[in-house]
């Protein structure tokens, strides 16, 4: 085993520039900014490059591949360099070090993590040899359910035969073997709509039936089988004195297991209404299949905490709620997840991750690299 | 007497007759004049326009200033021989429901014989009705004493700056006539029920839905619960109604919801059962059964019903037999909708409500106005306050 040396200054050095780039989902042409810079690095460590232009108000898509002619299925980084936080969001989290860590907006979800992926998957380009052919997939709009990248996702997933997405380890150095599914929903509610005061008796009100429907959706809530289900949003009725015509509401579920899935979203698509006169339509489903951890997937986990271990990484696995890209490719190919660097705070003013985690969470993702066959 | 009317009656009731064109001036000016009930520079804009027509009748003003809310105005008739002193008051609100540039979008307008605009018969035709009928008094006289029209800002919003204007009014009066529309097929109003109109805030906690889903605490469940509770207090025999009006709360669909609310309207028949409901709908408002949920409750306006008392009874006779002199016949019917009327039966002020010119489908874009009852309801109306003389109506 001859193990790569991954400087720590320069990688934080490289990631530093990566993040000044803002690069919020909803941005396109600053996502595309942040698609140059890395580009421009693969195309200097001699990536054969592929740019899949941007739809929908979404930026471009990345892909770099390892310039062996090889089409036998291989390996499958998947990454996504878009962030939740605003243009300007900058101002109030700089990247600053502090000690340890380094904060920055999009340093933990997912731009240390793209960038450590970068940072192993250059040696093989320049000459280190792998026994599977390499392909890093940076997409531009996983932060808003990957709807433009889903499909090249799924793709790119069923040519490999392993993928390492390299979204941000939990707690304790934790990678992902095992993500819920997630289905959303929207639903509509249509009433009848009359004066409160003078004509309360020809009303029905779409606000009562939607409470009804919270009702019978929260008691879908089971802690047993972990299937989760958040009503997220709700609105209904245009002023206090008419008996509501119409009610709506989104609805955020989560379901450990296909089984489940089947068997829950069916009824979630056709709730009834409780009273003549009102109608219910529910629109929507699985977003992001579930991510379960099977034997292959287990296998890959025992292989990366074997690899850990020969680096001094002690390195456990966790089942997670939140969704990932991971979700895409996890039911037709064995999937690791959490690959990317150590930190906290994603999503919020406190971002940041931990300094000493950039070298070993490299060179973890570098032996997968060179040893998955 | 000429066809049963008085001299002065006559000649009330026919310079009215040719006064349908400038009062359909006088309404499309107020009509195009923007005045939603928030919008305190508007109203009072509503309330110049109707000023400028006061003075060039030579009526004397008054201005009861407001900080918020548009201001209320006096337009004063005075009776130097009557013994009795107790205005007859002529009451209308100059608010709409609209929002801020409807009349630009859809300003004042006729056709076949209907009116349109925003507020065009809730009340604005009212309003215009009263000034003439006032204007009238005052050019041949024949009123039995003080005649004053009451102009409020804020009817719409149950009426949270007129209203102690209002009732200290109605405890000095004779008697109310409040100009809100009346309904088709002549219909005006023997009752009405209350309101009480509250907001329930639910604060619950965020999480992700996904990754901390078991650190939330969903506000929008726990709203969800209080909702079929508050509708079981409807009682419709009793004609108690409770109506969750309007909804909203939660950030994102992926977020347990911190934060829900609903806004709830009461209506009851008997001033008894208000009490009652107003216990019942705030125990469930502010009692949260999701752990870690808290609520609050506020009452936001409210209306007093309006009862049919034996001195109504008898000033809607008398109106009656003056619609008749105008042309006209009418009935009265009871109706769920509130007003400010009931605030003055309140204090005992016998009051006939919707006595203003016949419209409908108010608060939509499609209110309208029967532009040729703008005439007759103004007789109708002129003709009762001339014959509201002592002993017409009983000792309260």
């Amino acid at each position: 085993m001859s193990l790569p040396s991954f400087d720590t200054k320069t990688m934080l050095d490289g990631l530093r520039r990566w993040v000044e780039i803002e690069s919020p989902t909803d941005v396109p042409e600053a996502v595309n900014r942040m698609m140059d810079a890395v580009e421009a690095a693969y195309r200097e460590a001699g990536a054969r490059l592929e740019r899949v232009p941007g739809r929908d108000g979404r930026g471009d898509h990345l892909i770099a591949r390892s310039s062996s002619g090889n089409a036998e299925p291989g390996i499958l980084v998947l990454s996504h360099l878009d962030t939740v936080h605003p243009i300007g969001f900058i101002e109030r989290l700089p990247f600053r070090i502090e000690g340890d860590i380094a904060f920055g907006p999009g340093i933990c979800d997912m731009k240390g993590g793209v960038y450590i992926a970068y940072e192993a998957f250059r040696r093989f380009l320049a000459g280190q040899k792998s026994p599977l052919p390499i392909t890093h997939l940076i997409v531009s709009d996983e932060e808003t359910g990957s709807t433009t990248s889903r499909e090249l996702i799924e793709r790119e997933g069923k040519r490999a035969k392993y993928v390492l997405v390299t979204e941000a380890c939990r707690d304790g150095g934790r990678v992902v073997t095992a993500r819920k599914g997630v289905g959303q929903f929207e639903m509509h509610i249509r009433g009848v709509a009359s004066h409160s005061g003078s004509r309360p008796q020809d009303g029905r009100s779409a606000v009562r039936e939607l409470a009804h429907q919270i009702l019978e959706l929260e008691s879908m809530n089971d802690t047993k089988t972990g299937v989760s289900v958040t009503v997220g949003v709700v609105r209904g009725g245009t002023r206090p004195n008419v008996v509501p015509e119409e009610a709506y509401a989104e609805i955020d579920m989560r379901l450990p297991t296909l089984a489940l899935a089947e068997e829950l979203i069916p009824k979630v698509l056709s709730a009834k209404s409780h009273r003549d006169g009102v109608r219910v339509s529910v629109a929507g489903g699985l977003n992001r299949p579930p991510y379960e951890k099977t034997p292959t997937i287990a296998a890959l986990f025992a292989h990366a905490q074997k690899l850990a271990a020969e680096i001094g990484i002690d390195l456990h696995d966790v089942s997670t709620g939140g969704g990932s890209d991971g979700n895409f490719t996890a039911p037709f190919v064995p999937t690791l997840d959490g690959l990317g660097v150590e930190g906290q705070g994603a999503h919020t003013d406190q971002e940041r991750i931990l300094i000493s985690s950039l070298a070993p969470r490299a060179t973890l993702l570098f032996r997968l690299m060179e040893t998955l066959r | 007497m000429l066809n049963g009317l008085t001299e002065n009656e006559r000649h009330v009731k026919d310079w009215l007759a040719t006064q349908r064109d400038a009062m359909l001036l006088l309404l499309s000016e107020l009509v195009n004049t923007d005045s939603g009930s928030y919008d305190k520079a508007g109203v009072d804009a509503a309330g110049e326009v109707l000023k400028r027509y006061f003075t060039a009748e030579g009526l004397a003003l008054e201005t009861i200033p407001q900080p918020r809310y548009g201001d209320q105005i006096r337009a004063m008739l005075d009776h130097q021989k009557s013994n009795d002193r107790r205005p007859i008051i002529l009451m209308g609100h100059r608010d709409t429901v609209f929002p801020k540039g409807e009349p630009q979008r859809r300003p004042f307008r006729i056709e076949n014989g209907r009116g349109y605009g925003p507020g065009v018969c809730d009340m604005k035709a009212g309003l215009v009705m009263n000034a003439f009928v006032l204007a009238a008094l005052k050019r041949f006289g024949g009123h039995p004493g003080p005649v004053v029209a009451l102009i409020t800002s804020d009817e719409e919003i149950a009426s949270p700056s007129s209203r102690p204007v209002i009732e200290a009014q109605a405890r000095a009066a004779r008697a109310v006539f409040n100009a809100e529309p009346s309904r088709l097929g002549r219909k005006i109003t023997s009752g009405r029920k209350g309101g009480v109109f509250s907001r329930c805030e639910v604060t619950g906690k965020a999480a992700h839905s996904g990754a901390n889903f078991k650190d939330g605490i969903s506000a929008i469940e726990q709203l969800a619960r209080k909702i079929p509770e508050l509708h079981k207090i409807t009682d419709l025999e009793r004609g108690t109604t409770v109506n969750v009006g309007l909804i909203g709360g939660g950030q994102t669909v992926n977020t347990v919801a911190p934060s829900a609310w609903c806004e709830i309207d009461l209506r009851y028949v008997k001033p008894k059962d208000r009490d009652d409901a107003v216990t019942a709908i705030r125990k469930i408002a502010e009692t949260c059964s999701v752990p870690g949920a808290t609520s609050s409750f506020t009452i936001k306006g409210e209306f007093l019903p309006l009862e049919q008392t034996p001195e109504a009874k008898a000033l809607f006779d008398l109106y009656h037999a003056a619609a008749a002199d105008a042309g006209f016949s009418v009935s009265a019917e009871f109706t769920g909708g509130c007003a400010d009327s009931g605030f003055t039966a309140a204090q005992g002020c016998p009051t006939l409500c919707s006595v203003g010119p016949v419209g409908g489908k108010a608060h939509t874009p499609d209110e309208f106005l029967e532009v040729d009852t703008m005439v007759p309801c103004a007789q109708a109306l002129a003709l009762s306050v001339m014959r509201l003389k002592e002993g017409v109506l009983p000792p309260g």
